[in-house]
């Protein structure tokens, strides 16, 4: 059984240590056709076992930090399709303006929306104890649908 | 004469492309965007359109029903934007005589939300373009982009209230 607890804690050294959070479930989500049911699936089963709106929050934070890191694989992977794309549009002569700088205005406006939009989130919950939890739950949804955004978009360049 | 005619085809250009006229499909768009799957329809009444509209399925026959159907969405969204103000400022103001008022800030924070929200859309619809060069796709990408981004914000909006 102690050899059990061991095993589980070295398959998740970067996470709390006493968080029943599994983040295969989450990459099982990636790269896929967007599909949103995955989204909030490993911190529901991690939930299911803490409990309470702290586990809540941490479940949470816990699937976000995943996303995150999918997030920005992928934005890393369509900067560098996209800097080459018009590198060699250049090289052909288009007078086109680079797309590079219009991906990276978009993702800016992507953080400073999901910012936006989870700080409303919390707020619709006045001084309730529940504004913490959905702003957590808030932050990994939406990260969770950019990267599927974005692992979309370079599957369809065939990045 | 010759003046007005240069001045109308070049107010015709691909890049000035009109939405529909949104008239024939409205009552179907309402009744799916009030109903109880309106996320399975978005989309559908530019479709319809293209399919009706003579030369629909031109660039700028795809354009101007894309358009469309975001403008109806959009329609939606404003009808609809004073009753989350509202609902935000009934709870701003039932929290405010807790904690010093310091927590009634959902109203606010909706306002800066939304503004945001629009600046993303606008970024990300011209990074969608964008990556149709100068190709007359880009138009098609461009209204697609914006007609989804409309339509999910109206239910994100609708959604955040029904929890309560």
């Amino acid at each position: 059984m102690t050899r059990w607890l061991a095993l589980v804690l070295l398959a998740t050294p970067a996470l709390a240590d006493d968080l029943p959070f599994d983040p295969a479930i989450v990459e099982a989500c990636f790269g896929s056709a967007p599909s949103a049911d995955c989204i909030g699936r490993a911190a529901a089963a991690c939930t299911a076992e803490t409990g309470s709106n702290v586990g809540y929050a941490r479940c949470n934070t816990a699937e976000w930090e995943v996303w995150d890191a999918e997030l920005n694989r992928s934005y890393r992977a369509l900067i560098d399709l996209t800097r080459a794309e018009d590198a060699e549009l250049k090289d052909l002569g288009s007078a086109l303006p680079p797309t590079e700088p219009t991906l990276r205005a978009a993702q800016r406006a992507w953080v400073a929306w999901r910012d936006a939009q989870c700080a409303y989130t919390r707020s619709t919950f006045g001084g309730g104890t529940g504004g913490g939890p959905a702003e957590a739950e808030c932050r990994m949804r939406l990260t969770a649908e950019q990267a599927l955004r974005l692992d979309a978009e370079l599957a369809g360049q065939g990045g | 004469m010759t003046r007005v005619l240069a001045l109308l085809l070049a107010l015709a250009a691909p890049a000035a492309a009109q939405p529909a006229d949104p008239a024939p499909y409205r009552a179907a768009f309402d009744a799916c965007a009030a109903g109880e799957a309106p996320r399975d329809c978005i989309g559908d009444t530019a479709q319809v359109c293209m399919e009706a509209e003579e030369g629909g399925y031109t660039t700028l026959g795809m354009t101007g029903c894309t358009m469309m159907e975001q403008g109806l969405w959009d329609e939606v969204l404003n009808a609809e934007w004073p009753g989350h103000r509202a609902a935000a400022q009934a709870q701003d103001e039932a929290e405010r005589p807790y904690f010093d008022g310091q927590f009634s800030k959902a109203d606010e924070r909706l306002l800066a939300a939304q503004r945001a929200w629009i600046a993303f859309r606008d970024a990300d619809c011209s990074a969608a373009g964008a990556s149709w060069g100068s190709g007359s796709m880009r138009h098609i990408e461009y209204a697609g982009c914006s007609l989804h981004h409309t339509a999910e914000r109206v239910l994100d909006l609708r959604a955040l209230w029904a929890r309560n």
